[in-house]
């Protein structure tokens, strides 16, 4: 009898075990629906009260590094952009290009001897941000700056986007302003559109989300402007010791107590990569240096402070539902195909009400973010819909109507000449149980097939099928999770600049 | 944008754009609440309307 009974208490344990670690899942979108729900609120939070027009001098910090295709486009941009020349000075810091980098850049010099400096690295190859503080010294050498623009030497930017950004560093709290980065390749591919929807969801809607409590996760590398004060307080230099130098500024300026704002009016273009190999060791990057903040600044995380905001509660559920993003879908499957073996009932339920979080999270986010932008989201409405992969649609379309769903499948086992089994019920609800863990595996895959295979039309159609199946978002995943075992296993930090062709029209 | 200077006592071309420009991102901050609402209502519908064919 008590052997029954510690045996029921047992399962019971067990059971409620499985049932949270299936609901660890919709942590991160619970949480991204939150912060989403806060961009409406941006107006309120958006410091658009606080500024006044301010045109500081601006000196402009260009890492160049065999940019000679991208460089005359946005050097040419920048002279051009509508400030007073008087208050801009650009320094192109060439880190040993070998490329034609020092005939583009002399050739502006000649229009323009005042404005713009080159600056030349004789060893290179150190990084971008050994770059960047060359650049930076000769910068804060002499006092002629009063702020400084920190960006990528492919970044094209719209006409008044430094006034926009210029305005609020009027406000002696705000360190530093970061732009809206959208992807301007023309023509664009596939790969293009899935980056230019993630762009409008991670910047303009999510940094708005941000701006609304107060902190934000990270300055975009290609535009930053920083007040003199700031850079000069935060060591006068950029961190070299991680990947991920732009984050480690962004925190390291509001830990001293200033702001870091995001002005989504302030638009700059950029390239982004347009094969998933490109992606992945542009992302792999960014991700490592992702888990170099995380235990950079293992000490303030979930610590409240009166100085910065960095310790919040939503600002470290956000930071982690992210970063463990990975690591939460491995542990929901996980839990439900333990239910699915311990007690089959309870998993059905589980994963149909998770599923339906999913459905709403997902309807909400992606026609609120399709708004947000409507222009770009004309041209990526497609890639929108399919982020997360059709397979995960069907999912959701299955833990929605289950019975037409099951309707269809009998459909297509009858139209095939077979009846479905028990056996292939349950194969396919392990399937479907497992899949938020094996869409990484395909996303893995698409990018495995794209850089293995021997023929260009597996390379270029498996590949992108694999990707429309899995999902852009598995594709992340995939590779936040190969971050951190590169990570655990010290692997070498390799600068893998991103390939750029000069194909970015601004708008 | 022409850059004059300005006339004594008046305000500078300069300020009324820049005013100008903050006005009508303000308008646009604001728009993204009935953009937000517009999504929320969207979301409202498709589960209303999945609760009704179910019954």
């Amino acid at each position: 009898m008590i052997g029954t009974t510690i045996g029921d208490v047992a399962y019971d344990t067990a059971t409620v075990v499985l049932v949270v670690l299936v609901f660890v899942g919709a942590i991160p979108l619970v949480v991204a629906t939150y912060q989403f729900s806060r961009v409406g609120l941006h107006r309120w939070f958006s410091h658009l009260d606080k500024v006044e027009m301010y045109l500081p001098r601006v000196a402009i910090v260009i890492p160049a590094w065999n940019e000679g295709a991208v460089l005359g486009a946005s050097l040419d941009r920048l002279l051009g952009m509508d400030y007073p020349p008087e208050s801009l000075r650009l320094y192109v810091v060439d880190d040993a290009s070998t490329d034609d980098t020092p005939e583009v850049v002399g050739s502006r010099i000649l229009d323009h001897p005042d404005r713009v400096l080159h600056l030349r690295r004789e060893r290179g190859g150190e990084g971008k941000a050994h770059t960047l503080n060359h650049g930076l010294r000769v910068v804060l050498a002499d006092d002629w700056a009063e702020a400084v623009l920190i960006m990528d030497a492919d970044v094209v930017y719209e006409q008044r986007a430094l006034r926009y950004m210029a305005r609020h560093l009027a406000d002696p709290d705000v360190g530093a302003v970061t732009a809206y980065i959208k992807e301007g390749s023309e023509p664009s591919n596939w790969m293009n559109k899935f980056i230019s929807y993630e762009y409008i969801a991670a910047q303009a809607a999510a940094r708005r989300g941000q701006n609304t409590i107060g902190v934000l996760a990270c300055l975009a590398g290609g535009a930053q402007l920083h007040s003199r004060e700031n850079i000069e307080a935060i060591g006068g230099e950029i961190d070299t010791t991680s990947l991920a130098e732009d984050t480690f500024t962004t925190f390291k300026t509001q830990l001293r107590g200033k702001r870091v704002v995001f002005d989504g009016n302030a638009i700059v273009w950029a390239e982004e990569p347009n094969t998933i190999d490109g992606l992945w060791k542009q992302r792999l990057r960014w991700a490592r240096g992702n888990v170099q903040v995380t235990s950079r600044f293992r000490h303030l995380w979930f610590r409240r402070s009166k100085e910065h905001g960095l310790g919040g509660i939503v600002f470290g559920l956000t930071w982690f539902s992210l970063f463990l993003l990975p690591l939460l879908m491995i542990t929901s499957s996980a839990g439900l195909i333990g239910l699915f073996f311990l007690d089959p009932p309870s998993a059905w339920p589980a994963f149909r009400l998770l599923w339906i979080i999913n459905a709403v999270s997902y309807l909400f986010i992606t026609s609120f973010t399709l708004l947000i932008d409507p222009r770009t989201a004309r041209h990526c409405w497609f890639q929108a819909i399919l982020f997360p992969g059709a397979i995960s649609l069907a999912l959701i379309a299955y833990a929605c109507f289950p019975r037409p769903v099951r309707w269809l499948v009998d459909e297509m086992f009858g139209g095939a000449g077979m009846d479905r089994t028990q056996l292939h019920t349950r194969l396919m609800l392990l399937f479907a149980y497992s899949w938020i863990s094996l869409c990484m595996l395909v996303a893995w895959a698409a990018h495995e097939v794209e850089k293995r295979a021997h023929s260009e039309w597996v390379r270029k159609w498996v590949s992108r099928c694999f990707v429309y199946l899995g999902g852009y978002g598995a594709v992340l995943c995939a590779i936040s999770f190969t971050s951190y075992v590169k990570e655990l296993r010290g692997a070498e930090m390799k600068w893998d600049k991103t390939e750029k062709t000069g194909k970015v029209t601004a708008g | 944008m022409s850059l004059q200077p300005p006339a004594e006592g008046s305000i500078s071309v300069e300020q009324a754009q820049f005013d100008d420009e903050v006005a009508t991102h303000d308008r646009a901050e604001r728009r993204m609440l009935w953009k937000e609402l517009g999504s929320i209502a969207f979301v409202a519908v498709v589960v209303v309307a999945r609760y009704l064919w179910l019954t």
